[in-house]
């Protein structure tokens, strides 16, 4: 699957004074299996840019495709849906259901269509992956920051997505831990595309492709 | 992770806060289902006074009193009437008072005896003549069996009947009831069932009858202390029918020449609607609003919650879950809720219900005369549950305006 986003401007609401345009992007496209950083320092939009390309958000202008799809034609079930089948996105924060389970919180984002004992192997498998295999049990209130983080990029894992969608993944974490979910988010991203935006200079090296969100600021 | 699941998730282990919300609706559906039981029967307070005579004589009380205490089976024991009073009443004698006066009752048509003095389990014993049962307005006919033929033989009504399930021939044992507190406890009287009286959907069917003169034979065994001067020689009550024109003059005889008082039947009934017609309108206005509120209260509280869980609601449709997933999840999260505090609440209701109704004494019929289950507080469940639902509306209103990049942002 390829991300394409094409005369695209991201704008921000102001309070009280109309809006702000955040990026002004002509042309970026993502090819399938891809590895790319898009960097830069806090409050430039790499969050929003991450969460227009998962079609959280719209832009006041341009377009966005997913494959041959355009984005702002397809109906939010739609989006929904594609959402679920080929994307797996990590948030900042805010990324877990506080009162469900590590696994709890892995199975919400997997398919209604998978069995049970392929659910608990890809949860196990994932929270081993990052881990987090002897608190599968624990609920996600009781973690800590990092933990959360890690969670998040174990459900990443256990979707086996078509793309990853990440932001700041590693900003919680410590080198060691920082390490661990990268390698985690490298090996779930074998056969998908990775887009993670983050100022996390530490992780820029795992990348083919680094971007500079700069480039995009007006 | 179906929707069901979440839901059923999301409530059992946020335990603290829904425990709260459901104590809180259980709590309000429980206030509200008694309430409106209480309205209800309250409604049907008086539907059983028995008919059948144009006025009562009693000891001096309150008229109310005495027409509830004789025609529907109610209150403490009454007091006594001398049975000479009656006797001159039956006979139409001329009756000459000390200070020379004197009255002859001629516009009496018919005079009933009517003596409390045993309960057979909860239902009160009345000894009386064979007139009770043929007298002006109402013949009270027998389904099966007849009247007594002996005395320690009595007639039954047909609720009694039923309640006890007894019939003719069937053996019965009652206790003496004479308002002392202790006549209850003392050995109980051998009866056998003579007759079953047909259903009159009145007090009569509530209550057991044998031959006052028996009655008052009794009453001569037990001490009856200071409550009566005329020994076992009185009664409770006379039922009387009257040729109207002769009003003024039982009044004028039996209010201020005896230690009786006169009630009338048909006027007492109408002291009685006034007083309580304010009373229900007032109950039902209290009960509407205690619905209304207990309605509101579920709502805000719905909504409350929901709103809280916006940004969980952002999270699980960023990872795909769709409107109508997240509406499922929504509405079987209100709809466990929901159900669960409607039968807590309901259980409340049913316990809660007797403590209630013991506490308003004999403002409400008693229970065995009266449907109160508490399956009449349905409506308020369905309110319960519908204002569960209608909880939702808004936040699924939100749900379609969310903007979930926002909503993850925190702005």
């Amino acid at each position: 699957m390829f991300i394409e986003l094409k005369k695209v401007k991201l704008k921000v609401p102001i309070e009280n004074r109309g809006e702000r345009l955040l990026l002004k992007i002509d042309e970026f496209k993502i090819e399938a299996n891809q590895k790319i950083l898009i960097k830069g320092p806090s409050g430039t939009g790499k969050s929003s840019l991450l969460h227009f390309m998962a079609g959280l958000m719209q832009a006041s202008e341009g377009s966005l495709n997913w494959d041959q799809s355009l984005v702002s034609s397809l109906t939010d079930q739609q989006r929904s849906q594609i959402r679920k089948q080929k994307f797996a996105i990590i948030f900042q924060r805010l990324n877990l259901l506080d009162h469900l389970s590590l696994r709890e919180n892995i199975f919400l984002a997997l398919g209604h269509s998978l069995s049970t004992n392929e659910k608990n192997k890809r949860a196990d498998d994932a929270l081993e992956s990052v881990g987090l295999s002897k608190r599968a049990r624990d609920l996600a209130a009781v973690m800590s920051l990092g933990e959360q983080q890690r969670l998040a990029i174990a459900r990443a894992l256990a979707q086996k997505p078509e793309v990853i969608l990440a932001d700041e993944p590693t900003s919680s974490l410590d080198q060691k831990n920082a390490d661990l979910c990268m390698n985690a988010l490298l090996k779930a991203s074998q056969n998908a595309s990775l887009v993670v935006v983050s100022h996390d200079e530490r992780i820029q090296k795992s990348f083919s492709r680094v971007q500079s969100i700069m480039d995009w600021v007006p | 992770m179906s929707p069901f699941r979440l839901a059923y998730l999301s409530l059992t282990r946020r335990k603290l806060s829904s425990f709260i919300a459901l104590l809180s609706i259980a709590i309000s559906v429980a206030t509200s289902g008694v309430l409106l039981r209480l309205y209800l029967l309250t409604s049907e307070r008086f539907s059983t006074i028995a008919g059948g005579s144009d006025a009562i004589v009693g000891a001096k009380s309150g008229g109310i009193d005495i027409l509830l205490g004789a025609l529907n089976l109610e209150g403490d024991y009454p007091g006594f009437l001398p049975q000479k009073l009656f006797d001159s009443l039956e006979a139409q004698e001329k009756v000459r008072f000390e200070d020379g006066a004197s009255s002859e009752p001629s516009y009496i048509k018919a005079v009933i005896p009517y003596l409390y003095f045993a309960k057979l389990g909860n239902y009160r014993v009345v000894g009386t003549n064979a007139s009770f049962f043929d007298h002006n307005h109402i013949k009270l006919g027998f389904s099966s069996g007849s009247l007594w033929t002996k005395p320690t033989s009595l007639v039954i009504g047909s609720a009694l009947a039923e309640a006890r399930s007894l019939t003719v021939g069937s053996p019965v044992k009652i206790s003496l009831w004479t308002g002392s507190k202790d006549s209850l406890q003392g050995p109980p009287l051998s009866f056998e069932i003579s007759g079953v009286l047909a259903p009159t959907h009145s007090a009569w069917d509530y209550a057991a009858y044998v031959d006052y003169k028996f009655a008052q034979s009794v009453l001569s065994q037990v001490n009856l202390g200071d409550s009566t001067i005329w020994q076992n020689q009185v009664l409770n009550y006379f039922l009387i029918s009257i040729d109207p024109k002769g009003r003024n003059q039982l009044e004028s005889l039996i209010n201020k020449r005896t230690v009786g008082q006169v009630a009338w039947v048909e006027d007492e009934k109408s002291h009685l609607q006034k007083l309580t017609g304010t009373g229900r309108e007032i109950g039902f206005l209290i009960s509407a609003l205690v619905m209304l509120l207990g309605g509101l209260s579920v709502t805000a509280m719905m909504t409350t919650r929901f709103e809280a869980m916006n940004v969980q609601i952002a999270v699980v449709r960023a990872i795909g879950f769709t409107r109508r997933e997240i509406s499922a999840w929504l509405f079987f999260e209100g709809l466990l809720l929901g159900a669960s505090a409607t039968v807590m609440g309901a259980f409340f209701d049913l316990i809660g219900f007797p403590f209630v109704k013991n506490l308003l004494g004999n403002s409400i019929p008693r229970l065995e005369w009266m449907d109160s289950s508490f399956l009449q507080s349905w409506p308020i469940w369905v309110i319960a549950i519908v204002a569960t639902v209608a909880a939702l509306v808004l936040p699924m209103m939100r749900l379609v305006r969310q903007n979930i990049h926002d909503q993850l942002k925190g702005l």
